[in-house]
């Protein structure tokens, strides 16, 4: 009996490893490194059959092309050396024409004006290697709303070839700035993403600092100077309904929203010791969630919403700090030298953006949510308030150039820290704020 | 006297102490130097060359049989007389294999081709050692060239399988990377890598491993791709393994891997693993 089972487990454990084995090939390569340069993508113009329809399909590739040029991971190849010149993308290309030219996916496009208030965009990308579609899309909108289209298409390529949400159908508030920097006037202002359609939120000249964006409503918190003392107001962008939250004397933030957008996080100054609130948007009821005499501020939720990271100067010098969303388990995490400020969590929770100065300079860096992997993107005079993208892979802040000439300018910078980018804006610019995808 | 021990160790205490006080301090804290993963690897694994032996020299025979040395002792004392009859005849043969001149013909030909000039050593060689004529050598070596060409050619024995491979003849193949040279491997590590777009964006990229197995024509193009595996999901792995399996494509046609060793390559496992 022993060895009839003896012989069964014996029997089991060779079929087992004859299952585990893979399968049999000669020659086993292992390719741990590969090309990171950004992927040749050809946007030939999208067709039309009408003259309007084609003045639409050129500006919408272009646009597209523009906006996956700007994120670093993509390269549009000249419309120029395109060899095939497709009528119809019904039909699958010829793969061996973009191949010559080295391109590794194709988008080819029509647009179909239907009526004077309707216009349908139609696209599909293609795998030029892989010799196959990689995804089509049909998206319907007014013609005047045709930039949006193009983000919209934009998001779905760099989704489709990358994995992560695209970030170009958003747009950023800012402040824009004019005037001598004694007497500077601060509005508060939109665009999209990349620097189309500025306007003003606000008229009167009231001087309006620190917007900053609920992470999934088109709502704004910010802070204005209109009276002596500061206040917060809450504003939603699409009606233009403004709400007074609250007058705050010795703040310095306007607060930010919590992930699911019912509460706010803040800072309020009492009997000179400044610690951070948790606000209920509702009842308007606040949490006190530090206790410590030293100067507690910026705090930002993690995406989960279970944890904060805030800064505080409770060490001796101002470094980043992260607690539990009610207030224990303070750790600190930042132990760099220098002074660290206005950290910000990544909407896709793996990184942590702050501010540095150390050596004179100023700096943008990223470190993981425990402190560890910290890496700083730039360097200059001043960098500071750090905004991410809706997929948390770009961060927007406000530079500033020394001298007494020197002016605001909006910058992005990639995770890696090599595609940094100004984004063009009216005037002097600063304070932005990014907003989630439009809906 | 009493005290001449605990002096003495004292006096060799204090000595270390002092020794330890000064010249620890001047012990040079090393820098931290960077790591270098060194990864070790069995050559015969990578090539096709077998590990060789060098021919052992062909040793002169020796004149007297000293194994045999042993069967006299054994030998009956009746059959003494024999003996030397044995003994004759064991000298017979020493006689016979003595005359054999030594088989060193190769080097006196090095020798007569280094040293062409040299005066003839006149000293008497024994008369039964032949002597080397490099011309007649040559036209021997010139007529079995032009007669049987096949036979110049250097070429595999067949049935060397189990023997040792000698460092002067052709080896056959053998080993894991069997056809293809380290050199020829890194050329093709180095094609993949310039055709393959790494997922460094994703989030935790090097848990996205892509295994494919390829059959290839002898034309290196694909003939077939098969997945053999992938870890992660979701749309960070789904990238990764349209990204591997555009870079297949990408690098097609595999014709800098030598035809003549297409055994080798016309089937192999690639596997796509990003590092952190």
């Amino acid at each position: 009996m022993k060895s009839v089972l003896k012989i069964i487990v014996i029997m089991m454990s060779v079929f087992t490893a004859s299952l585990a084995m893979p399968a049999h090939a000669q020659l086993s390569i292992d390719i741990t490194k590969g090309n990171i340069d950004p992927t040749p993508i050809a946007i030939p113009d999208f067709m039309s059959t009408d003259s309007r329809g084609q003045q639409i399909g050129r500006d919408l590739a272009e646009v597209v092309r523009a906006d996956l040029e700007r994120s670093g991971l993509f390269r549009a190849l000249d419309p120029n050396s395109f060899i095939e010149k497709q009528t119809n993308i019904d039909y699958a290309p010829t793969y061996a024409d973009w191949r010559v030219i080295k391109a590794e996916a194709l988008v080819s496009g029509r647009i179909v004006v239907e009526s004077d208030s309707r216009m349908r965009v139609e696209f599909r990308l293609w795998d030029v290697f892989g010799g196959e579609q990689l995804s089509g899309l049909r998206l319907a909108a007014t013609p005047d709303n045709w930039r949006r289209m193009a983000h919209k298409v934009s998001d779905a390529i760099y989704t489709q070839l990358t994995g992560e949400t695209g970030y170009f159908d958003s747009r950023i508030v800012f402040i824009d700035e004019s005037g001598p920097k004694t007497d500077r006037k601060k509005r508060l202002a939109i665009m999209d993403q990349d620097g189309a359609n500025p306007q003003f939120l606000l008229t009167g000249p009231s001087t309006v600092i620190t917007p900053r964006f609920s992470p999934n409503s088109q709502k704004i918190t910010y802070m204005s100077y209109e009276n002596i003392v500061p206040a917060i107001y809450l504003l939603e962008i699409e009606t233009g309904r403004r709400e007074l939250l609250g007058s705050f004397p010795g703040m310095t933030f306007a607060p930010r929203f919590s992930p699911d957008g019912n509460k706010m996080i803040l800072t309020l100054a009492k009997a000179g010791n400044s610690d951070i609130y948790s606000m209920d948007l509702r009842s308007r009821s606040t949490t006190r969630l530090t206790t410590n005499p030293a100067i507690d501020v910026s705090a930002s939720y993690a995406p989960d919403g279970k944890n904060i990271v805030f800064n505080s100067d409770r060490g001796g010098s101002p470094q980043i700090y992260t607690m539990n969303a009610d207030g224990r388990n303070v750790k600190r995490i930042s132990f760099g030298k220098g002074r660290y400020n206005a950290p910000v969590w990544s909407p896709r929770g793996d990184k942590i953006a702050f501010v540095k100065s150390t050596g004179g300079k100023f700096h943008i860096g990223v470190m993981n949510p425990d402190g560890s992997g910290e890496r700083l993107l730039t360097e200059s005079y001043l960098d500071e308030g750090p905004t991410w993208s809706p997929n948390g892979r770009v961060i927007l802040f406000s530079r500033e150039t020394r001298g007494r000439g020197g002016k605001n300018e909006i910058w992005s910078v990639d995770l890696t820290g090599t595609n940094l980018r100004r984004v063009p804006t009216p005037g002097s610019a600063s304070d932005p704020a990014w907003s989630p995808l439009l809906p | 006297m009493r005290f001449g021990l605990p002096i003495s160790l004292f006096a060799h205490g204090l000595f270390l102490a002092g020794g330890i006080f000064v010249f620890g301090r001047n012990i040079p804290v090393l820098d931290e130097g960077q790591v270098v993963a060194v990864e070790m690897l069995t050559l015969a694994e990578y090539t096709n060359v077998r590990a060789a032996v060098k021919r052992p020299k062909p040793k002169a025979p020796e004149p007297e049989i000293e194994p045999e040395e042993p069967m006299q002792l054994e030998t009956p004392m009746e059959t003494a007389e024999v003996e030397s009859d044995v003994v004759e005849k064991r000298q017979d043969v020493a006689a016979e294999r003595e005359p054999e001149p030594e088989p060193k013909p190769v080097k006196t030909a090095e020798a007569e081709i280094s040293e062409p000039d040299k005066p003839k050593d006149e000293t008497p060689k024994p008369p039964e050692k032949p002597v080397f004529d490099l011309d007649a050598f040559s036209d021997i070596v010139n007529r079995t060239r032009d007669a049987a060409p096949e036979k110049n050619q250097q070429v595999a024995l067949q049935s060397e399988k189990n023997l040792y491979e000698y460092a002067d003849i052709a080896r056959t193949a053998s080993g894991e990377g069997t056809g293809l040279s380290v050199s020829l491997l890194d050329k093709l590590q180095t094609e993949m890598m310039r055709c393959w777009r790494e997922s460094r964006d994703a989030v935790d990229p090097e848990t996205l491993v892509v295994q494919f197995r390829l059959r290839l024509l002898p034309d290196g193009y694909v003939e077939t791709v098969e997945l053999l595996g992938e870890t992660g999901n979701g749309p960070f792995a789904a990238v990764a393994r349209q990204r591997a399996a555009a870079a297949i494509k990408k690098c097609e046609p595999y014709d800098f891997l030598p035809e003549e060793n297409y055994s080798g390559w016309k089937d192999m496992t690639l596997s796509f693993r990003p590092r952190a």
